[in-house]
């Protein structure tokens, strides 16, 4: 959001130029915050932009529900993005020419439908509301970024190949366990690498794999009330959450694909084709089984941001048996993926 | 080892978590940003879950089952840590259902209560829980109060008002596995305002016969009807007599409020369902929190709510029904000594 744009008062923007029919829901909800330095006054504004914009008023005006909000009603409404806009700028698809990188390297991207909503954290101390959605700066289109994708890829890899110990016995948090499943575990280590803290007892190491960041295109908005804990059986304060939405505008489910490449280093130790085959199957194979039951961004174990696949790609070099891109499409698309990638031929 | 061979060792979430599917015996409702309850929300079904197994495991005498199982957000100097199961909800089975925008009914003090409704879920669901992290004995206890909260209890919100109550699809096998009842357990976790446990529960069944000379009709509007006109009679039962002192009266009122409800003072602690179709006629089920802390004002709202149902008769005469028999209550505070096979009886195994 522009910082001029928010010190101005809408009438002095409108009268320089930007018309009131060409101000986004985003600009509005930024618009909004401004002038606020208290958090009660934050409720009315809130309320304002969820009358004007996050919900399909039904059978009450939206002067009479901005007047009384309780009075509003209506099913969530799916707010779109400048998806386009950030297509033209070639920012949201970044191809990887396969042709470039060593032998045993490949591309994959898995398609698939939002199911929930997805919810994931920005950090915009100015915005309208106390959860907005990670969202690109210039032109506020949603997305997962690259690293919190690697984070879900490497849980949903631990879970599908378990260390011999239980996880909690790895250590006393989700870091140190994190550490030594890598440590002990090869193929984790090469897909993930290492994170030192301490270079002198352990050296860090790249992973092999490379992530791009998950681009939505529709955002909507969701509302939880906490009960209190002290046993009165009512809800604390209303929290309001931005998240990606299941659905468009039109009411067509969202789609969205992910996109990452296994770099082989090859040359390396362990850079022959059986390991490179064998992680890549393996990672595509955990990433089928484990994502759909355990969907993509925050609060995904309580049921958010569930996912089914819709179709895999794989474009690898180096492969004899892998000449051509690997293409599968439906719900089990992941899998057999995984399973032909594991093959050893076509 | 091969990739094929690797590959065949992936673990699955289904290997050892547990899948269900599910019906709707009365439409489901989570709530939403515009109160229309358009989309199900997880983490509502969420909460339901936490709070049954937290009451099951505080009864066992299991005081760290929560933090072990359902983590925590990390507060203060807490460390966050995360859920040690992940639930994932199929609602593609579901359809939104218009429900009857109000229930009216004659109050005790005159005038009309009314209850409000708009759209909510009807059909198939199903769930799978996943597990990592927990111990099979927090497992065994956590699908023991899942197994619970379907055959007594509900789910989402509305609740107290008739809504989500699920059950097992025709032909699923009990996935609850039963405690063993010879051994020795743990003292109860001391009930507190916020933590209760199970033996300061009730659970309840109520049958309905039709009326004679009446159609056996149940729509959306009578299922409701029979609730609302069950938990008005409930409330009713604890007002107190017109000629009782005002100390009485003022003692009454507060003990009716705090089990069931007051506007934005205390939630409802009775939850009575719309009634459903089932094998032997048609029922509701009741599930009553009991909040009182002295144990003479529990042992007095149970009296009272246990007497109730020879008066329900007079407000649904009117929709073709009649209350068949008494409220058959299942009352957790009798079971102090035999928990475990309480528990067991209650979740089927």
């Amino acid at each position: 959001m522009n910082f001029e744009l928010l010190a101005e008062e809408r009438v002095a923007i409108e009268s320089g130029g930007i018309a009131a029919a060409q101000w986004s829901w985003q600009a509005h909800a930024a618009h909004l915050r401004r002038g606020v330095v208290k958090p009660e006054d934050l409720t009315g504004r809130r309320n304002d932009f969820m009358i004007s914009h996050a919900m399909e008023l039904q059978g009450v005006e939206r002067q009479e529900a901005q007047a009384d909000p309780k009075k509003a009603r209506g099913n969530a409404k799916a707010l779109p993005c400048a998806t386009r806009e950030i297509d033209r700028a070639g920012l949201r698809v970044t191809p990887v020419d396969i042709s470039v990188l060593p032998p045993f390297s490949a591309a994959v991207t898995l398609r698939f439908r939002l199911l929930t909503p997805l919810l994931t954290r920005d950090d915009d101390p100015f915005y309208l509301f106390d959860n907005p959605v990670r969202k690109d700066h210039v032109y506020g289109v949603p997305f997962l970024a690259a690293a919190s994708l690697k984070g879900l890829a490497a849980d949903a890899f631990q879970r599908g190949f378990p260390h011999e110990l239980p996880w909690t016995a790895l250590g006393k948090d989700d870091q140190v366990r994190t550490m030594r499943y890598r440590q002990d575990t090869a193929a984790a280590r090469r897909l993930f690498g290492i994170a030192s803290d301490d270079p002198a007892q352990l050296a860090s190491e790249a992973g092999r794999l490379h992530f791009s960041p998950l681009w939505f295109s529709h955002v909507q908005y969701l509302v939880m009330n906490p009960t209190r804990t002290d046993g009165s059986g009512i809800g604390t304060q209303p929290i309001q959450f931005e998240a990606v939405a299941p659905m468009t505008e039109k009411g067509k489910p969202v789609q969205a694909e992910i996109n990452f490449f296994y770099f082989n280093p090859a040359g390396a130790k362990d850079s022959d084709e059986a390991t490179a085959r064998a992680d890549l199957a393996c990672f595509v194979g955990a990433l089928a089984a484990w994502w759909p039951a355990l969907g993509l961004g925050a609060k995904r174990l309580a049921g958010y941001g569930a996912i089914a696949p819709l179709a895999a790609t794989c474009r690898a070099t180096g492969y004899p048996d892998m000449p051509q891109a690997l293409e599968f499409s439906e719900v089990e698309s992941w899998r057999q993926l995984a399973e032909r990638i594991a093959k050893d031929k076509a | 080892m091969n990739a094929p061979e690797m590959l065949s060792r992936l673990r699955t979430p289904q290997a050892d978590g547990l899948v269900l599917q599910l019906k709707t015996l009365t439409p489901l409702y989570t709530g939403g940003i515009g109160q229309l309850g358009d989309q199900v929300h997880p983490s509502n079904l969420l909460g339901g879950i936490r709070h049954m197994s937290c009451l099951v495991a505080r009864t066992l005498g299991d005081g760290g089952f929560e933090r072990a199982v359902w983590g925590n957000a990390g507060t203060g100097k807490e460390k966050a840590e995360a859920k040690q199961v992940a639930l994932r909800w199929e609602t593609s089975g579901l359809e939104a259902v218009k429900l009857p925008e109000i229930v009216k009914l004659p109050k005790a003090t005159g005038g009309d209560s009314r209850w409000y409704f708009n759209s909510a879920f009807e059909g198939e669901l199903g769930l799978l829980i996943s597990r990592r992290g927990i111990s099979d004995a927090h497992w065994q206890l956590l699908t023991l109060a899942l197994a619970i909260q379907i055959r007594h209890g509900s789910f989402g919100a509305k609740d107290q008002f008739g809504l989500g109550v699920l059950a097992l699809t025709e032909g699923a096998r009990p996935f609850a596995v039963p405690l063993n009842a010879s051994s020795d357990l743990p003292k109860v976790v001391p009930a507190t305002p916020g933590e209760l446990n199970l033996l300061r529960h009730s659970f309840g069944r109520l049958r309905f016969r039709v009326a004679p000379g009446q159609r056996p009709i149940l729509s959306r509007s009578i299922a409701l009807n029979l609730a609302l006109a069950t938990r008005a009679t409930l409330r009713n039962a604890l007002r107190a007599k017109p000629d009782a002192s005002d100390t009485e009266q003022a003692r009454l009122t507060a003990l009716r409020h705090q089990m069931l409800g007051k506007l934005n003072q205390f939630g409802s602690a009775v939850n009575v369902s719309a009634a459903y179709a089932t094998e032997d006629g048609v029922e509701l089920r009741l599930a009553v929190a009991l909040k009182p802390d002295t144990a003479a004002e529990r042992g007095e709202v149970m009296k009272a709510f246990a007497a109730a149902a020879g008066h329900i008769d007079t407000m649904i005469d009117r929709i073709g029904y009649r209350v068949d028999g008494k409220i058959d209550w299942e009352f957790g505070g009798a079971h102090l000594s035999t928990r475990a096979a309480w528990l067991n009886k209650l979740a089927g195994v």
